[in-house]
């Protein structure tokens, strides 16, 4: 049984039980006292029963206590003035009661349609923060429209623009679509507001256009066949407004990415670029000066000269050699080449990267027990390890023990590079590492800076971090994240 | 010291430091500017001479990529090839190994580097023109082809059928480097050529049962992102 039929078997019910009382005391009551019931229940009725139905069962009770309740009885004649005057009070009391609760319940049914308007537009900002393809947010929002409007028309046409930059001014459009109705899109998005019957402008179309705005642009249009009730056309209008805003919040999302990208590319570059040109110059200068004594100076060195600077140039080309190598790696990771990953073995990769290093005797590695196999770019990380473990060996004590640890933790990879305590202060490390961060030139003894650039530039590869620790004594770490997988149990093969 | 050399580099300081540096150690040198100039060479060489012993070949020629020429190489392995690159990209070298360079250098090298590893092309060019080898000898480490027989300090070992495929896919070409690919393809098949985390659990396995550490490798050494190589055979020395 619906609401609407409860209420009315309710109004009856007290209309029926008011009559039944004032029948029944009747020969003991005043008709002036009767009357306060049929007001009581004329109020109460009004609340449950339809306005229409309130107002003729009022004025058919108030004629019918007229007819007998007051003398002469069986009369709707009024022989005396008081009862007449108090007839029509009756009568305009009641009347203002019904207006009042009619104005209520209207007041009452429009409050009901704004909260569910509001809980809808709720809604739809809701749909509107998640992440959304220009598909997906057209479909959203039609389905979106058919819930919170009943009365829609039979089909909505929908155009949207796409929602990356590169997609331009090309429209995505839902339902059958005429040639006029798209300049229809135009003109709404020039003239920025509603345009179609009832809206002020271009009321001789057929077709009600709702513009798509935001504040950096249109965005397209909603079109319905018809036109709507004021109210249902500014909840759409504000709906659409609301998909504008998406738009425009996008938009300076990705101004932000690509502002934030290029900003961190210049800093990237100006660090590489002081990286460089102190980690070349100077070792050329050794080369150029050993090279050029050689040439102008040969009767005048001895041999043993001689051969010191060729030992020098020989020393310092391969030290260029690392240096652009180096330069090299940055350059590509720069230019967001395609890095393969694979599972690698923590042991293996170390004994490759030891077998390069003239003074692996130094190094010290420790490989957690039941460490899993490593996603990861091999070459690169064993890149990074190489220019941390040169960095230590070149600046810390000489014959120091260095010490390298791999371990995975919570699903991180972590590579220590531990020298013995004296190799870079931690005042330097900040400063290198800060340089990079934000781009500004630092000391830094001879072939450090562009070093752990690409260290950091490798961590960032893998999505992964650089860090730097003074105690209990200075200490590198590379941090890789690694995905399930691993387990070496688990990747086995069937069979063997 | 005394073998024909085939030296195809365009950059014309190098060349004529590589051709003198090579000459002084009794290499008998022709070389070539561009990839035409190599052709050309190939194609009129007298017939009465043998093809050049190693073939030391640029990559970045003006007039094409000297990869190409790998398909000229003779049969048998009568020439070996050194690949020199002025890129270390991984991908790419594993690549021209697959297509049959013999090793590689990547520039920039001193001459030391380039002798050894003439050297060691030439011996396992000798190596290549002699049969299969069906035994393997590197200090402790003795394997028989034949009777699937592992032994260390003469002590037997015990390898699954995939670790002893393994090893002897290394064993056939002892001290060459064998890229992860021709393993995988050989061992697991060509429909496991991505699963190159097998690799790194039989690899592991095998160096635990013969005794053999990563880090400081005496027979399987790993050259990270190219493949594995083993200790050269001392009973083909």
């Amino acid at each position: 049984m619906s609401a609407k039929t409860l209420g009315i078997g309710a109004g009856l019910s007290i209309w029926g039980l008011a009559w039944w009382a004032m029948l029944g005391l009747e020969a003991h009551w005043d008709f002036t006292n009767l009357a306060m019931i049929l007001m009581l229940a004329s109020a109460l009725a009004a609340v449950l029963l339809p306005v229409r139905l309130a107002a003729v069962i009022s004025c058919l009770s108030v004629l019918a206590f007229d007819w007998l309740m007051i003398e002469p009885k069986g009369s709707l004649v009024l022989h005396l003035r008081e009862h007449l005057w108090f007839w029509v009070s009756l009568t305009a009391v009641n009347a203002v009661v019904l207006a009042l609760m009619a104005y209520l319940r209207h007041q009452l049914a429009k409050s009901r349609q704004l909260g569910a308007q509001l809980g809808e537009v709720n809604q739809w900002h809701q749909i509107l923060l998640e992440s959304h393809t220009v598909t997906s947010l057209g479909e959203r929002f039609l389905a979106q429209l058919a819930t919170s409007c009943e009365q829609l028309p039979g089909h909505l046409q929908l155009a949207l623009k796409g929602i990356s930059p590169e997609a331009g001014a090309v429209y995505c459009l839902w339902g059958p679509w005429r040639l006029e109705q798209l300049a229809g899109v135009e003109a709404a998005e020039v003239e920025r507001r509603a345009l179609g019957p009832d809206t002020g402008c271009y009321e001789r179309w057929q077709d009600l256009v709702l513009p798509i705005l935001g504040r950096k642009g249109a965005y397209g249009a909603l079109v319905l066949p018809a036109a709507l009730p004021v109210a249902t056309r500014r909840h759409l209008q504000l709906m659409c407004h609301q998909l504008g805003g998406f738009y425009d919040r996008r938009t300076a999302r990705q101004n932000e990415l690509a502002a934030t990208a290029a900003l961190e590319q210049e800093r990237t570059s100006k660090a590489i670029i002081a990286a460089v040109s102190h980690d070349f110059r100077t070792p050329l200068a050794t080369i150029i000066g050993a090279s050029s004594s050689l040439l102008a100076q040969d009767l005048k060195l001895t041999q043993e000269q001689q051969r010191e600077h060729l030992q020098r140039i020989y020393q310092q080309a391969h030290h260029l050699a690392r240096v652009s190598q180096n330069l090299l790696q940055l350059a590509r990771l720069g230019a967001d080449a395609a890095i393969s990953f694979a599972w690698e073995d923590a042991s293996e990769l170390l004994g490759s990267l030891l077998g390069q290093l003239p003074f692996r005797d130094q190094v010290q590695v420790v490989i957690a027990e039941h460490t899993p196999l490593l996603w990861c770019n091999g070459v690169l990380i064993n890149q990074a390890l190489l220019n941390l473990l040169e960095n230590a060996h070149r600046y810390g004590p000489a014959g120091a023990p260095i010490h390298l640890r791999v371990a995975v933790r919570a699903g991180t990879c972590q590579w220590q590079v531990q020298d013995a305590g004296r190799g870079l202060s931690a005042a330097q490390a900040k400063a290198l590492l800060r340089a990079f961060q934000r781009g500004e030139e630092a000391a830094h003894p001879s072939g450090v800076g562009l070093g752990l650039a690409l260290c950091e530039a490798i961590a960032r590869a893998h999505q992964g971090s650089l860090s730097f620790s003074p105690t209990p004594s200075s200490t590198w770490q590379l941090d890789v994240p690694q995905p399930a997988g691993g387990d070496r149990d688990e990747c086995r093969p069937a069979a063997d | 010291m005394s073998a024909d050399l085939l030296l195809i580099e365009d950059d014309a300081d190098l060349r004529h430091t590589l051709q003198a540096a090579l000459s002084s150690e009794g290499y008998r040198v022709t070389s070539a500017a561009s990839l035409s100039e190599a052709r050309a060479l190939l194609k009129h060489r007298p017939s009465h001479l043998p093809p050049w012993d190693v073939w030391l070949l640029d990559l970045n020629l003006p007039d094409g990529e000297g990869q190409e020429l790998l398909a000229l190489l003779p049969p048998q392995g009568a020439t070996a090839c050194l690949v020199i690159t002025a890129q270390s990209d991984e991908a790419r070298v594993a690549q021209l190994l697959d297509a049959g360079a013999d090793g590689y250098l990547v520039k920039p090298f001193g001459v030391l580097e380039l002798f050894a590893r003439i050297r060691l092309a030439l011996r396992l060019r000798g190596n290549n023109n002699r049969a299969a080898p069906q035994r393997y000898k590197h200090q402790a480490l003795e394997v028989d082809l034949r009777s699937h027989q592992v032994s260390i300090n003469g002590q037997a070992c015990h390898l699954t059928p995939k670790e002893f495929a393994l090893l002897a896919c290394l064993i056939a070409k002892a001290g060459q480097l064998v890229s992860q690919r021709q393993l995988l393809a050989h061992v697991w098949g060509a429909e496991a050529l991505e699963h190159s985390h097998y690799l790194r659990l039989y690899m592991a396995q095998l160096r635990q049962k013969l005794g053999d550490n990563a880090l400081a490798p005496r027979w399987l050494f790993t050259e990270t992102g190219l493949g594995y190589r083993l200790a050269a055979n001392e009973l083909s020395a």
